[in-house]
């Protein structure tokens, strides 16, 4: 099972509704935020699963972008 | 409450992340809260071969944090061993004093009684069995500065040339693939070729484990870039193997058929780049192995009919592989943009390890991606100074430094007259190689054996054999370690206490050719002292009981480290490695610096062998080249080698009484032989013991589920593990970690070795395994 952690840039206005947005998504634990990123872990059963958060947190008003960091697998 | 792998894995990456942007992340509970440093000092970190840049945090004299160097090639980043550094300087097992085998228990002695008994040693069998009855085994983790001065020791000096290194069991294939192909050893490219290519070739690299920072580029980039390519080439489903988008899943040993049959079909579908091949490349086979191996010349015309044979439906029989992934895997390598190919031990730790390769940079050659940004033929490595101390060094019983060879009769004379020594001195016979010097131990041909940063009695492979040959008696058996005991030291007759990392100054040399300075910022605990220093005493001694004084205060006249990294500077001048601008006082400002660096303003060198790129050395060695030149193959006019390679099968396949291959290597939380992870709390709760991965269907087959005991058994040994059935080995293969210091997984594998690299076969070796 995969564990990614990525920075989340994101527009400072929407800072709140991200958060809470990510804080509602049941395989992202949100660590901190500094600025406009937001660091973040995605903790996901598959790679299929950690893409679709990916692509979830993408869709989100105010996300300028998701930057993967640091990856592994715990099998 | 417990704090779990996953756990862990989870704060490591945020660590990780944080610290990309600056942020303090609070400590769970589970990990114990680091001291705040007050002085952070530049390094390296003392693991893999990727040569992350760190700084040390120190709160007066005690190291009590580490993290990653935003301003170096890691941006930063660290993997999970790396951000947990700090308390393998303050382990329990520490070596703090020499120690003197006392029948079954070690006695505590003095520095001088240690250093008297083993010259005296030393030289009572030099006296009476000659030079060649000692040897010196060394480290890809040692300094550059310990690993030329030993090798001058030992080569120059004493004029043996029974000194080689770990390197040997892990990159020896890579060396002699890069000089039988281009003249000289090491890449011709760079970490920085990851964020140009658009196409990644992976082949016995488990990049997400081994190399885990390096893998974080690769997967930026596969995420990032729309259209980036990930191949991966291995018999395991890896992480790096399930984020490709093609994985080439093959049975072990096999991959000589796939790499030839990806040539097969680029020259067969006119993928193959002609200008490059005719302006840059010749053809050559080996006619008879010898030794030493009979080679002749042929022709383009040649080398096509070679590969008729490797259609990719030969080449499906043979691996598995499906002849469709072959063909993708052949059209994209020959029709992106930039392709870039990295491996690692599986390729190296092969009897074919120097063929397997030289097929890899075949294909570079063919397609002419090579000596661009994005497209290289690229070695990963597994230790922090293998490259820089052993292969640049010249440590290894083959070679003398900076590319030059033992065998090489000009080479012997230059060193000869660069260390001052008197001509004839250094011994036209390469020394025996790791295993070899290891059999030659065990005989008693070699009776006074000191082995320095390294583990052999739990890395060496069919290890019962040679774990009892460093018990014997008959035979003089010196440990230098920063760990007592290891499944080494606990063999030797005399162990000194050796600091570690920052305990002591000296010069690391990563994959990539990036020189980089770790400065001391701590004293040794206890009595642990610099191999540097105990190696330059050593020299002085051992001399002044040959009677040789007054020559050793002439050819070992160093205070300190900085003297041999200006020695070694003068050594590369001239050289196809040429670092001479690359002074103490450069490194100790630069976060590394690449060589060639010919002269004290040249920034570093990205991109070897291309004059567009960078390389000044081009215009030097052959000054008519426009842009690429091989120019470390003078003889064959400044072109690399498209070899005519067979597929060749392993030493030792599975068969009908030992039906399953073994292959072992690394696990993410662990390094090498464990004498330091095992000693962080947090990296071995994660991982605390070895197991076996084995394939689901498998485990069916042998009524084995995850947790249950097996044993495993090969034809030299037998071991009892914890099995974890997992959907990773394919079928047949079984895998286990090397590092765990209770499970001796190196009992059963085999020390069949490569004819041209000596490299070991690790990766596979045939076994049986049952429920125990």
């Amino acid at each position: 099972m995969p564990v990614s952690s990525a920075i989340v840039e994101i527009d400072v206005s929407a800072g709140e509704a991200v958060l809470g947005s990510l804080s509602s998504m049941s395989a992202i634990s949100v660590y901190g935020m500094k600025d406009n990123k937001i660091v973040i872990v995605i903790d996901a059963e598959s790679l299929e699963i950690m893409e679709e958060n990916t692509r979830k947190i993408m869709s989100l008003e105010g996300v300028i972008g998701v930057f993967p960091v640091y990856s592994s697998v715990d099998e | 409450m417990e704090f779990t792998r996953r756990q862990l894995l989870k704060f490591s990456a945020a660590l990780a992340a944080a610290s990309a942007i600056g942020l303090d992340l609070p400590l769970p509970k589970g990990i114990e809260a680091a001291e705040q440093a007050d002085k952070w000092v530049k390094g390296v970190c003392r693991y893999c071969g990727a040569g992350c840049g760190v700084y040390v945090g120190l709160k007066g004299s005690k190291v009590v944090a580490v993290k990653g160097d935003k301003d170096n090639w890691n941006r930063g980043l660290l993997c999970i061993k790396g951000n947990f550094l700090a308390p393998i300087l303050y382990a329990a097992d520490r070596a703090k004093y020499p120690l003197l085998r006392k029948g079954d228990r070690f006695e505590r002695i003095s520095w001088k009684e240690a250093m008297d008994l083993m010259v005296s040693k030393y030289a009572e069998s030099i006296k009476k069995n000659g030079v060649d009855s000692v040897g010196f085994y060394g480290s890809g983790q040692s300094y550059t500065e310990e690993s030329y001065f030993i090798s001058k020791v030992f080569k120059g000096g004493l004029g043996t040339n029974n000194i080689d290194g770990n390197p040997r069991l892990c990159m020896a294939s890579a060396a002699v693939g890069y000089v039988t192909t281009f003249g000289k050893d090491e890449p011709m490219g760079a970490y920085d070729d990851m964020y140009h290519a658009d196409c990644f070739f992976l082949i016995g690299s488990n990049m997400s484990e081994a190399h885990p920072v390096i893998f974080q580029i690769v997967n930026e980039r596969k995420t990032k870039g729309k259209d980036v390519k990930l191949i991966v080439a291995d018999p395991r489903k890896t992480l790096v193997a399930k984020k490709a988008d093609l994985h080439m899943n093959f049975v072990p040993g096999t991959d000589l058929a796939i790499l030839n049959a990806m040539a097969h079909v680029i020259v067969k579908e006119n993928l193959y780049n002609k200008d490059f091949v005719g302006k840059h490349t010749v053809f050559k086979k080996m006619v008879n192995p010898g030794p030493p191996p009979k080679i002749e010349k042929v022709t383009w015309d040649d080398y096509v009919r070679f590969i008729e044979e490797y259609t990719p439906e030969m080449a499906e029989k043979t691996s598995g592989c499906p002849k469709a992934d072959i063909i993708k895997a052949a059209r994209w390598f020959a029709q992106s943009k930039a392709t870039s190919s990295y491996w690692c031990m599986g390729l190296n730790q092969r009897t074919r390890g120097v063929w397997a390769n030289n097929l890899v940079h075949n294909l570079h050659l063919l397609t002419g991606q090579i000596c661009r940004p994005g497209a290289t033929s690229f070695s990963l490595t597994g230790q922090p100074n293998a490259c820089g101390g052993v292969r640049d060094g010249g440590l290894l019983s083959h070679l003398l430094p900076y590319g030059r060879l033992i065998a090489n009769d000009k080479d012997r004379e230059d060193m000869e007259n660069f260390w001052g020594v008197l001509k004839g001195r250094i011994n036209p016979k390469p020394g025996p190689t790791a295993v070899e010097m290891f059999r030659g131990f065990n005989k008693g041909d070699i009776k006074c054996l000191w082995i320095a940063c390294t583990n052999p009695g739990q890395s060496l492979p069919n290890l019962g054999i040679y774990r009892k040959g460093m018990e014997s008696k008959d035979t003089f058996l010196v440990v230098s370690e920063a760990y007592h005991p290891s499944r080494t030291s606990e063999l030797a007759d005399l162990v000194l206490p050796a600091a570690l990392w920052v305990e002591k100054d000296g010069t690391y040399g990563q994959s990539e050719r990036r020189y980089q300075y770790v400065e001391k910022a701590v004293d040794p605990v206890a009595e642990a002292r610099p191999d540097l220093q105990v190696m330059i005493d050593f020299a002085h001694r051992l001399f002044k009981s040959l009677g040789r004084e007054e020559e050793a205060k002439k050819i070992f006249a160093y205070k300190g480290t900085e003297d041999v990294w200006n020695e070694i500077r003068a050594a590369s001048k001239g050289t196809a490695y040429d670092f001479t601008g690359m002074t103490r006082t450069r490194l100790k400002k630069a976060h590394g610096m690449q060589w060639p660096v010919p002269t004290e303003d040249h920034p570093g060198t990205v991109r070897r062998y291309t004059a567009k790129y960078g390389d000044v050395l081009v215009k030097k060695f052959d000054p008519q080249a426009d842009d690429v030149s091989f120019y470390g193959a003078k003889a064959d006019g400044n072109r690399a080698t498209i070899w005519l390679r067979p597929h060749v099968g392993p030493a030792e396949p599975a068969d009908a009484q030992y039906p399953f291959v073994l292959t072992t290597g690394r696990q993410l939380e662990q390094w090498h032989t464990g004498t330091m992870t095992y000693n962080v709390p947090e990296l071995k709760r994660a991982a605390p013991y070895g197991f076996l991965e084995i394939n689901p269907k498998d485990a069916q087959k042998l009524g084995v589920k995850t947790r249950d005991k097996v044993r495993i058994t090969s034809r030299r040994g037998s071991l009892v593990m914890e099995a974890k059935v997992v959907d990773v080995p394919r079928e047949g293969l079984v895998y286990a970690s090397f590092h765990d210091p209770n499970k001796l997984i190196n009992m059963l594998t085999i020390d069949a070795f490569d004819a041209l690299s000596k490299q070991p076969e690790f990766k596979i070796c045939a076994v049986r395994v049952e429920k125990a």
